[in-house]
């Protein structure tokens, strides 16, 4: 509890990267195949196109603006 | 064509769908409330027990009646047509049309993005507030790209918009990224208008009849975004149904 007191201003990259890793997790599953689409309970499913590694990388690449705000963000919170 | 659960209607209504929602991808909702808790603690930490719960509270209200609109007003056709919906089978704990942890899920981007634009944005520099919400929207924005396209292939919600009456992104329509980025910059606006400018305003006053008002005036982002996403529909509709997907140039 105490480490806990000590780094809560870490607590917003905790909840942020992790929610963000946990979708990248699952994307990598979804292409992979490891984790397959059950469409249960619909009758009719939507048709998609399946996502490939290429796609996931370049969602991955439109994230780099927010790559660079939470690396400024976490230097200068590690540096107070 | 896809089309809403057969018993949406009935099943509306219920915490609890169907029993087969509780699976090991449950496991994902389960980390997404252990996030919420932590991100609790810290705002409980950093700011006291009664602004993080009127920020919690406030966003739950807000994203609740705003999909819970949003869904039900397509399956009535109150308004155009269906629009989308939640597979009743794939969450847990539902409140109307809406799953739980969609609303515990707004509150981590809408809460951890704006703490992180807070050390970002220097208080010193030039429209510190404006500068500080564009980013948080723009962090909550960026997740959510990649949250969509992954989500709707493992049928954990459906679009229904006609193909030709939107603007497609990857099979999401463009308008729920400009309403997601719009939700996360209203809201935290006004909540930051509440608490820093209407609360001392109104100090006389009891917490029931202030924190009453609150919960009111919250409808006003989901208003504002509501409004733009009409806007915006009608503007994108003639465009019949461009797709942003790299896919025509990759493949």
């Amino acid at each position: 509890m105490k480490k806990l007191e000590k780094n809560i201003k870490f607590l917003p990259f905790v909840g942020y990267l992790g929610f963000f890793l946990m979708q990248v997790i699952i994307g990598l599953l979804l292409v992979s195949g490891w984790l397959p689409s059950n469409p249960i309970g619909l009758t009719d499913p939507p048709v998609y196109q399946p996502l490939t590694y290429l796609d996931l990388l370049i969602l991955l690449t439109l994230n780099i603006p927010t790559f660079i705000i939470i690396a400024i963000a976490f230097k200068k919170i590690r540096d107070k | 064509m896809a089309d809403y659960d057969p018993l949406f209607y009935e099943k509306l209504f219920s915490f609890i769908k169907y029993l087969d929602s509780f699976r090991l991808g449950s496991l994902i909702e389960i980390i997404t409330y252990l996030l919420v808790a932590l991100l609790i603690y810290h705002g409980y930490k950093k700011y006291g027990r009664k602004k993080i719960s009127l920020f919690f509270l406030g966003g739950f209200l807000l994203t609740g009646v705003e999909e819970n609109f949003m869904v039900i007003q397509g399956y009535f056709y109150l308004f155009g047509g269906p629009t989308y919906y939640y597979n009743f089978h794939s969450y847990m704990f539902w409140i109307g049309a809406i799953p739980f942890v969609v609303m515990c899920a707004w509150f981590i981007l809408t809460y951890s993005s704006f703490q992180i634009a807070e050390i970002v944005v220097s208080n010193e520099s030039n429209k510190v507030l404006l500068k500080k919400l564009i980013l948080a929207g723009w962090m909550g924005t960026s997740i959510d790209f990649v949250i969509d396209p992954i989500v709707i292939r493992r049928y954990a919600w459906i679009w229904l918009n006609v193909k030709g009456d939107a603007v497609w992104f990857l099979q999401v329509p463009v308008t729920n990224f400009i309403g997601f980025f719009l939700l996360v910059v209203s809201f935290n606006y006004y909540f930051i208008w509440y608490w820093e400018k209407y609360t001392p305003r109104h100090d006389k006053w009891s917490s029931i009849k202030t924190n009453g008002v609150y919960f009111i005036l919250v409808f006003l982002p989901l208003l504002f975004v509501i409004g733009i996403i009409i806007i915006c529909a009608i503007v994108f509709t003639p465009l019949k149904g461009i797709d942003f997907s790299w896919w025509p140039w990759l493949n």
